[in-house]
């Protein structure tokens, strides 16, 4: 069962494809050649890089190996999701990370020990792949809901500031944000549920069934994979949301930025 | 009884270099008796506004104490000690919805100490009371006049039934029989057991007064009948 092999002169032909691109941008001065350009050699070499690593990887499949590399990614996460957020308090990394770390681990394991049954518990070719899609696809959800809620706290600053002094708890003025973050954060995930399938087929099945599986083999790993995303993202964000609000108050319960005059 | 209790408070506005003292601490002093009408004082800019919402917690006293009742405000839940003592912006706020909406919000969404929910006969007298009869429950807040807003805010803040109220500057910016109108409810709710600390450009009878010096210290006169 494998996929045709594509050769370094295939993956140049490929690469023309950004110059056509480029061109376009050129031509209508759109400014966008030399980020496509930057974002291309980013992609040959990160990916190269990462192909690399995972033949070690791979090759060596001990425990500790494919848990230090996971946790790498668990930290890489909550950093790189933390950067997308804006209006955002002081002091929210532990507790972000800590949420991605919850989410992604429970997720991961739990479907790579029972569901799949990856025997030996640790295999790379599982646990990094897997984890992987968990973690990129919950980091987008966690940070747009991070993003919505602290965009919608500044917003509501005076409303907010207005509940807590009619004796509203921290909990009660934010409530209404937090739904709204909430909502923000799994839409996008429940809307690639329900198009999955009419609308595209997703990236892991796509590989699945271009390295010759079959196609039910290929959905049913499909389903597994978008149920645990989706369960990813609502924990992670849920739990996200829940730590991070309370970093927008102080101890006596007031929205911090308000206290600027 | 005393309502409410202040001692040795040090308050300050603002941080590092830029901070400037409205209270220094030593003999900053007063009490609050339940049912006195009392008229905050000082020139623009000495933190009358600050010294409002230091006294309902919303910014932090760098130190002293304060009682409520004779109660600490260390024992108390900020969110607790702000239903008993509620302060009034100068700036009305109003939340999205209808002017039912608004007045009924503390009730639907914060769990305030005073749990009936109010009837509608019971908002249109609080409304009546503050000459609002022209406006409607079902108006949306938004539509209202300033003037108006200031009052609903009033209003709201009232049927939650505090023991004092904070009323930050709630005349400016009304006509004077609104004026009236506000002063006139507020001597109603001392005379119902209710304490209210004002501030207000100008003169304004009141029980006691405490003039902010602007040197970091207060004075406190009563009333000479």
């Amino acid at each position: 069962m494998n996929a045709i092999d594509i050769g370094w002169a295939q993956l140049f032909l490929a690469t023309l494809f950004i110059f056509a691109a480029g061109g376009l941008s050129i031509a209508l001065s759109l400014g966008l050649m030399k980020p496509l350009l930057i974002a291309t050699v980013r992609t040959y070499l990160q990916l190269i890089a990462m192909g690399l690593v995972l033949v070690w990887v791979f090759k060596i499949n001990e425990a500790w190996l494919v848990l230090a590399l996971f946790t790498f990614m668990l930290v890489m996460t909550a950093r790189v999701l933390l950067q997308r957020v804006t209006h955002k308090p002081p002091r929210i990394f532990f507790s972000t990370l800590s949420a991605v770390v919850l989410s992604g681990i429970f997720v991961t394991f739990s479907v790579t020990t029972l569901v799949i049954q990856v025997d030996p518990w640790y295999d790379a070719r599982y646990i990094l792949t897997i984890g992987g899609m968990v973690l990129g696809n919950s980091m987008n959800g966690i940070a747009l809901s991070l993003e919505r809620l602290f965009d919608d706290l500044h917003k509501r600053g005076e409303e907010v500031q207005q509940l807590v002094a009619l004796g509203a708890t921290p909990w009660e003025a934010t409530f209404p944000s937090l739904r709204t973050a909430l909502s923000a954060g799994l839409m996008p995930t429940i809307n690639s549920m329900s198009a999955v399938g009419l609308v595209f087929i997703p990236g892991m099945m796509t590989g699945q069934l271009v390295a010759g599986a079959d196609p039910i083999h290929a959905a049913k790993y499909q389903i597994v994979i978008m149920l645990m995303i989706s369960a990813a993202t609502a924990i992670g964000a849920i739990l996200s949301l829940y730590w991070a609000y309370q970093k927008a108050f102080d101890e006596e319960g007031c929205l911090i930025s308000s206290q600027a005059h | 009884m005393t309502a409410l209790k202040a001692k040795n408070l040090t308050l300050q506005r603002g941080q590092g270099q830029n901070s400037k003292s409205i209270l220094s601490g030593e003999q900053c002093d007063f009490e609050l008796q339940q049912g006195e009408f009392v008229h905050l004082k000082g020139d623009s800019g000495v933190g009358k506004s600050s010294l409002l919402s230091a006294l309902a917690r919303l910014i932090p006293i760098q130190a002293g104490e304060l009682y409520l009742y004779n109660q600490s405000a260390k024992e108390i839940e900020p969110s607790q000690w702000r239903q008993s003592i509620a302060f009034l912006p100068q700036k009305p706020i109003m939340f999205t919805g209808t002017v039912e909406d608004n007045l009924l919000y503390p009730f639907q969404h914060i769990k305030v100490q005073q749990k009936t929910l109010p009837t509608h006969e019971q908002l249109g007298e609080e409304l009546s009371s503050l000459g609002l009869n022209s406006i409607t429950l079902q108006q949306q807040a938004n539509t209202l006049s300033g003037g108006q807003q200031a009052r609903l805010a009033l209003a709201r803040l009232l049927i939650t039934q505090p023991q004092i109220i904070l009323a930050d500057e709630p005349m400016a910016n009304v006509d004077v029989d609104t004026a009236d109108l506000i002063y006139k409810r507020l001597q109603q709710f001392c005379a119902q057991d209710g304490t209210v600390l004002i501030t207000r450009h100008g003169d304004l009878q009141a029980d006691k007064y405490i003039y902010l010096q602007g040197n970091g210290q207060l004075v406190v006169e009563h009333e000479c009948n």
